[in-house]
């Protein structure tokens, strides 16, 4: 089965040499590599739609099968080999095995900061839930997901051990990046000096927000995006020059699967491209139909491509054509926010640059910008112009992009999404680095003309600049190396043995946990999501625990709550997922069923000793609640159990909340955020004798009025005994915010599914204010 | 005279007693009880195992847990923390010199004269032996923690043998990488002499 992955390679190889007559040895497999992988991406994509994954893998295999066939039997290989310079080669295979296995060893020790969010929708790809879904928030829309879905269909013809095809498959697009950059710059540059040095700058030189060049930029999306970026430049170039019509449709494609990939880099290369056949006219001095036709194919085919394939670009169009601002149900401007919903606005006011980590605006003309894109922005206008006056379309070309990363941030409000900069700073922060590279480079190449003495004179200042530039680099890679000669027994290739080993802050899951989740892999289904218990001061820790839960698992889960955004900018570093949300909480607390219903919930998971034993003894005598799972750990009597959820027989009865007033509201003397209280609640106003119960739930707001629970409104039956005459006391379970200080807790009862607001003694909507700490 | 100097002498070394730090000890404890409830006897090195205790706030004031990064204690108020080291008790009883494991969220609050009981993950030493492990439940102000202290036989048979593969497959990689950078290198330094010596 492994051996199937030969055929995209296959494809790709042939592609590169027969359609792109590929001269370069090196650049021919990195394209290869990459063009199969995007192709296979493209075909399972287009095929998942319709088919089952495993179904669409093997599909696309054969219809990859049948074009390499047709290609070997009807294009014709004239391509003489072009192999690397004395210099080049040995420079560029220690970059290439540097950048493979500096992601390989990082990822088999620690995992992607975006895990919780990437690899369970890989997961779920593999149980056959597409389009891709929030494994979190069911209602919520999924952004770009190619990454993830090209490593869940591979991992089809791997035994679907995922996480191992996503390190393989990461280190692997860094190497074939390395090669792809300095193959092309060396062709349309047309030196292999200034090639080198631009590649290196790009990889190792070049040092923005907290990483140090490509070579540490592969979490995440980039391995992918950035690999894809350098393809699309690539054939857009190729097909400017070759005027070939198959170059055309071939640019076109990978060019729009590559929006499904990471549509901000896919945006900002639409940008340039559009711009440059007018800055090629301009350089020549001659008009070329051809340059506008060729690039107007070319950008037609993706975003024709780009709007009905999937992805955000797909998801933003049939929005639009169906009048909706949004799947979920946000109804306010103010929910809408809390959706994330970007609001765009050109110009941007101020023309500033929003900062991902403090959420601050700074000037695009103040320092930050280093910070964020590197120090070579700066120095992008001198190098750019030194492009222009020696004529080379590939660094113009590159300057231009880089001139859109940093401008794009600048000129464009997207709200709250502002602070996401650091996705069009990085891209021209590699831009400007690539071209300060370039640039030495000329140096190089002028002063080797000039003689010995001239270039002699020259080395020293260039192996100064060297050496400032990649010593971090390379100290990072060293020190990657080190741990794994150090730590081998700590570097992972299985996510069962990986998940939950560590007791170490940022994995809050034990083993135990994975053991669990192994075991409800065959028990969940498809479209079943499951509350687990997980327990964490820190949003992204538990995000971490509740990722690795449903990675194994395969499983999406219920239960996470969204933070109501601060008013202004937000920055990346705001937690606004919470995977212990107001609802979940009420339910560990409580052990009421009714919570499950309305989070949707088929399995409950929970450790026996977290819970009060009233409550766990509750649970486990719900006739709604059937245990099936029970785990116990070998010595320490660490216990696991999972719940299914059984649908409710008969309806429960409550009284109409219409006439209920609150008397009063009588609150523990302390309470800490993120917990659960019971409240005690005297009512008026019922019309009934004896006890009676009353469904009511409760919306929680910060004092300016920002609707805390606006996903995640807890409604809860209340037991009313009577208390004298027309009055009855009641216990409400209250889930405390997640923010210590003030809060307005409004009460509301339920008729059948119609809120109605609860009277406070003044007329008004029931409304007490909290104090959490 | 002489009398008087030994005085002085005697004085002088009281205070210099006196005023000259403790030396590092646990201190007794105060306000905490622990107690080993379920462990193995016997572990696989290099893997998690669990042991159960229970833990009991015998003083006047309430516990959180505590916050402790890198080694270091963050939090300000009363809190505590479980720490653990194996084969040898820590001769300095400083945070970092124990392995240290959250029994509390640091939000959670252990009352006086509340207890809670907690299956507790720890992971084994990297090598096989027989020994000690040394326990501690660590809590107080985190300017003066008080260290209660219990030990617990155990053997740590060898790892197991998904321990030892990623161990081979992890150096092994090592060594592809090493190599291929050495001979990089070697070709460079082959292109580079052949330059010289035929510009």
């Amino acid at each position: 089965m492994i051996l199937l992955i030969l055929v995209p390679l296959a494809w790709g190889y042939l592609l590169a040499t027969r359609l792109l007559r590929e001269s370069q040895r090196w650049l021919r497999w990195s394209l290869a590599y990459a063009l199969g992988l995007l192709s296979f991406l493209a075909g399972v994509n287009a095929l998942f739609h319709f088919l089952p994954l495993r179904h669409s893998v093997y599909l696309t295999l054969l219809v990859l099968a049948a074009g390499s066939v047709f290609l070997l039997a009807t294009v014709s290989r004239r391509t003489a080999s072009r192999p690397l310079g004395p210099f080049a080669g040995p420079i560029l295979t220690i970059l290439a095995l540097t950048a493979f296995f500096e992601a390989l060893f990082w990822q088999m020790q620690w995992s992607d900061d975006d895990f919780y969010g990437h690899a369970p929708l890989m997961a779920l790809f593999l149980r056959n839930v597409f389009p891709p879904q929030n494994p979190y928030f069911p209602t919520l829309p999924y952004g770009h997901y190619g990454r993830d879905l090209a490593i869940a269909a591979l991992s089809v013809l791997v035994g679907e051990r995922f996480l191992a095809v996503q390190y393989f498959v990461t280190a692997a697009n860094q190497a074939a990046a390395v090669f792809i950059v300095h193959g092309t710059a060396r062709r349309f540059l047309r030196s292999e000096s200034q090639a080198l040095w631009a590649v290196l700058f790009a990889f190792a030189g070049v040092n923005f927000v907290g990483r140090r060049g490509l070579l540490e930029t592969f979490q995440n999306n980039n391995a992918f995006a950035f690999l894809f970026l350098f393809v699309s430049i690539y054939l857009f170039l190729s097909a400017l020059t070759r005027r070939s019509i198959s170059l055309t449709v071939l640019g076109g494609l990978a060019f729009g699967t590559f929006a499904l990939i990471y549509e901000t880099s896919y945006g900002l290369l639409v940008l340039t491209f559009a711009a440059f056949p007018v800055v090629l006219c301009a350089l020549r001095r001659r008009w070329r139909l051809r340059y506008f036709t060729i690039t107007a194919g070319i950008l037609l085919l993706s975003v024709v491509l780009a709007l009905v394939q999937g992805g955000t670009l797909s998801e933003l169009t049939k929005r639009r054509l169906s009048g909706r601002s949004a799947e979920i149900f946000a109804q306010s401007a103010e929910e809408s926010r809390g959706a994330h919903e970007p609001k765009i606005r050109i110009p941007k006011p101020g023309f500033t640059i929003t900062s991902g980590l403090t959420a601050e605006e700074h000037p695009i003309w103040s320092w930050h910008i280093v910070e964020g894109a590197g120090a070579f922005v700066p120095l992008l206008p001198l190098t750019a112009f030194l492009m222009g006056w020696r004529r080379k379309p590939w660094g113009l070309l590159v300057g231009s992009l880089s001139v859109a990363a940093v401008l794009v941030p600048a000129v464009v409000d997207f709200g709250i999404l502002n602070s996401e900069s650091p996705r069009f700073l990085i891209v021209g922060g590699v831009g400007a680095a690539m071209l300060f590279g370039v640039s030495l480079g000329v140096a190089w190449d002028l002063a080797s003309r000039r003689g010995k003495w001239a270039r002699s004179a020259l080395a020293p200042g260039l192996i100064c600049v060297a050496a400032v530039a990649f010593w971090p680099s390379t100290r990072v890679a060293f020190e990657v190396t080190r741990r794994a000669v150090r730590y081998p027994r700590e570097h992972y290739l299985v996510a069962e043995e990986w998940g939950c080993a560590r007791a170490v802050r940022g994995r809050n899951c034990e083993p135990i946990d994975v053991s669990a989740a192994v075991l409800l892999r065959s028990v969940i289904r498809k479209g079943e999501r499951v509350l687990v218990d997980f327990r964490d001061d820190h949003a992204d820790v538990l995000m971490s625990a509740q990722g690795t839960f449903s990675t194994i698992a395969r499983a999406a889960l219920a239960g996470a709550t969204l933070r109501a955004l601060p008013e202004g900018n937000v920055s990346q570093m705001f937690p606004f997922v919470d995977g212990a949300g107001f609802r979940a909480r009420a339910f560990f607390a409580t052990g009421e069923v009714g919570l499950l219903d309305d989070l949707g919930v088929s399995y409950v998971y929970l450790n026996p000793e977290a819970a009060a034993p009233d409550v766990y003894r509750r649970i486990q005598q719900d006739p709604r609640l059937e245990r099936v799972l029970h785990l116990e750990w070998p010595g320490g009597r660490a216990i696991r159990e999972a719940y299914r959820v059984k649908p409710a027989l008969t309806a429960p009865v409550w009284i109409a909340p219409e006439g209920l007033s609150v008397i009063s509201v009588e609150l523990p003397s302390r309470m800490l955020a993120g917990r659960v209280y019971p409240v005690r609640l005297v009512l008026s106003g019922t019309g009934r004798q004896g006890r009676t119960a009353v469904r009511l739930s409760y919306e929680v707001r910060h004092p300016d009025g920002r609707l805390e629970t606006w996903t995640d409104e807890v409604r809860l039956p209340v037991d009313l005994q009577p208390a004298g005459l027309r009055h009855w006391i009641g216990t409400l379970w209250l889930a405390t915010p997640l923010e210590v200080g003030d809060h307005d807790v409004s009460i509301y009862g339920w008729d059948g599914n119609t809120r109605v607001p609860l009277r406070g003694t003044d007329a008004h909507t029931a409304v007490f204010r909290v104090r959490v700490e | 005279m002489k009398s008087a100097g030994c005085l002085a002498l005697g004085v002088g070394m009281l205070l210099a007693l006196l005023t000259l730090p403790a030396p590092p000890q646990a201190a007794e404890p105060q306000g905490l009880e622990l107690t080993i409830l379920d462990a193995p006897t016997e572990i696989p090195a290099f893997s998690s195992f669990y042991v159960r205790v229970r833990l009991v706030n015998t003083g006047a004031g309430p516990f959180r847990g505590c916050l402790i990064e890198l080694g270091k204690m963050i939090s300000k108020e009363p809190c505590v923390f479980l720490g653990y080291r194996f084969w040898k008790a820590p001769s300095r009883f400083k945070v970092d010199s124990v392995d240290p494991v959250q029994i509390l969220q640091h939000s959670d609050i252990l009352g006086p004269g509340e207890s809670l009981e907690r299956s507790v993950r720890l992971v084994s030493p990297r090598q096989s032996r027989t020994g000690t492990l040394h326990l501690y439940a660590i809590g107080g102000r985190p300017d003066a923690l008080a260290w209660v202290h219990q030990s617990l036989p155990i053997i740590v048979g060898p790892a197991p043998f998904e321990v030892r593969r990623r161990e081979v497959v992890t150096l092994a990689l090592v060594g592809v990488y090493l190599l291929g950078v050495a001979w990089a290198l070697l070709r460079l330094a082959r292109n580079l002499s052949r330059i010289w010596r035929y510009p």
